[in-house]
């Protein structure tokens, strides 16, 4: 799995959880400053993706969590550890 | 150094059954006791269902007093509370009876008596209004008929706090033990069907028309219930020295108040999320740690949604691997019993290790998408069990359950 189709399974999954259009959330978009979500949302979200990707990452890991690409990298991180 | 609090004894009156085995087996079984309502016309409003206590004989549990000298709600918590004592296999006479007191939760308190006086004074008939009036329709009547019939002569109340009503009469009673006021207290609540609440429910527009289907996505509101819960709390030093059965340590308790409206819950459910967590950190319990919630779960579009995210964020990604039932799903919403039955039913599932379901789950809602154990009970470890209320003035109690090594 390339990084491109992380990144848009992640929007994808924002999209769902939030109602936000995928087109309106950039790669860079942080998720508290750009795109307006309180801790429940993203919550959420998080749960989704990992759900998608069977992942598990620890909550100190998840609270590091800024923007897309945050996320984008630590996904990738746990299913390129895997594939090794 | 303060006691830890016990539960020794469960008693229970119930739409689907009184006592803590044949309540429990039904409970288990997924019976519903949502009937169409029978104890008075429900013409005049768009909804006819209530989930009634069926066939109960007061004569058979009151015994000391005239079972006739106290409404409905007073002759269910005297038979729950008889119940529970005989369950716990407390003997009486050898406790000294400033020891042990009484805290019970209601919602209505003894409302066919306002509404008898209510009936006088519309047929102008005001002179047809008894004596006992007086002494049969004010709450407090419900926790002081319990101590009249078994001699209990230590603190006595009882606290109207609406539908988290049982679980502060478990909180007080839990401080009272805590701070060696008392031995054992027995503590609870109850209410009774009636004309009077069913009315202001009706009106509110709050009663489901077909049943009770907390957390699917075609729940359509409550349905109005009736029973009575007592626990015997017990200092863990007492129990142990009379080797009583412990069904399980009440850990600790939450309270906060949304500050906000009358009966819509704060839309953040903040209050929720502030009870829940002082609970655990009364305990000292993490999160995770949680095996099983008893859910307020009426069944209402609002409660069951704003509930479902009070529970995310208290629990984060924890909360979808927690399974959390609502049993007002077969029982109704038993008003200010209803966190008193929910406690029982959390001892019991620490006891059991087996915990009830949400029946009537048909169609998952997609905001309510958390384990709400679907139709069929479920065995389950419970180490801890947490039981959450929410009540009108935005009132908000959990109460957490452990298991008690010294289980006897």
């Amino acid at each position: 799995m390339d990084i491109q189709e992380i990144r848009t399974s992640i929007k994808a999954s924002i999209s769902n959880v939030t109602g936000i259009d995928v087109n309106e959330i950039r790669d860079d978009s942080s998720y508290v400053d750009d795109l307006g979500l309180d801790s429940l949302s993203i919550l959420e979200i998080v749960v989704d993706v990992e759900a998608k990707f069977d992942i598990d990452a620890p909550e100190e890991e998840l609270r590091a969590i800024r923007t897309i690409e945050d996320t984008v990298r630590l996904v990738q991180q746990y299913v390129l550890s895997r594939v090794e | 150094m303060r006691s830890a609090v016990v539960i020794t004894g469960i008693g229970v009156i119930t739409p689907i059954g009184s006592g803590p085995v044949e309540f429990w087996n039904n409970l288990l079984d997924g019976r519903c006791g949502v009937d169409d309502v029978r104890s008075f016309d429900t013409s005049a409003f768009n909804c006819h269902r209530g989930a009634e206590v069926k066939d109960f004989e007061p004569a058979a549990y009151v015994k000391v007093q005239d079972p006739n000298a106290m409404g409905r709600a007073s002759q269910f918590a005297v038979a729950a509370a008889l119940i529970a004592l005989t369950d716990g296999g407390l003997d009486l006479r050898l406790v000294a009876p400033e020891r042990i007191g009484v805290s019970m939760g209601t919602t209505s308190g003894e409302p066919h008596m306002i509404e008898h006086y209510d009936d006088c004074h519309v047929t102008k008939q005001l002179e047809s209004v008894g004596r006992d009036f007086i002494r049969k329709y004010p709450c407090n009547i419900i926790s002081a008929h319990i101590a009249a019939e078994f001699g209990l002569e230590g603190p006595n109340i009882t606290i109207p706090a609406a539908c988290a009503a049982g679980n502060h009469a478990a909180a007080f009673g839990f401080d009272t033990i805590r701070s060696d006021k008392a031995d054992v207290m027995l503590a609870g609540g109850s209410d009774c069907f009636s004309r009077i609440t069913y009315t202001g429910f009706a009106r509110l527009g709050a009663i489901a028309p077909d049943t009770c289907r907390p957390f699917d996505r075609n729940r359509k509101g409550m349905i109005p219930g009736e029973g009575a819960a007592v626990l015997v709390l017990e200092s863990l030093d007492h129990a142990v020295r009379r080797g009583a059965r412990i069904y399980a340590e009440m850990a600790s308790y939450g309270l906060s108040c949304d500050a906000h409206h009358m009966t819509a819950a704060h839309p953040s459910g903040d209050g929720a999320v502030r009870a829940m967590e002082t609970a655990l950190a009364e305990a000292g319990i993490a999160p995770d740690e949680v095996n099983y919630i008893s859910a307020h779960g009426t069944g209402t579009p609002v409660n069951d949604r704003i509930e479902t995210a009070a529970v995310k964020r208290v629990f984060g990604k924890a909360a979808w691997r927690i399974p959390m039932s609502s049993i007002k799903s077969m029982l109704g919403h038993t008003m200010g019993a209803a966190s008193a039955i929910e406690s029982a039913v959390c001892a019991l599932s620490v006891f059991k290790d087996r915990i009830p379901p949400t029946i009537n789950l048909e169609e998952p809602d997609p905001e309510c998408d958390l384990d709400y154990v679907p139709n069929n009970s479920r065995q389950h470890c419970v180490g801890v069990a947490m039981n959450n209320a929410y009540a009108f003035g935005g009132n908000n109690a959990s109460v957490l359950f452990r298991k008690c090594e010294a289980r006897n």
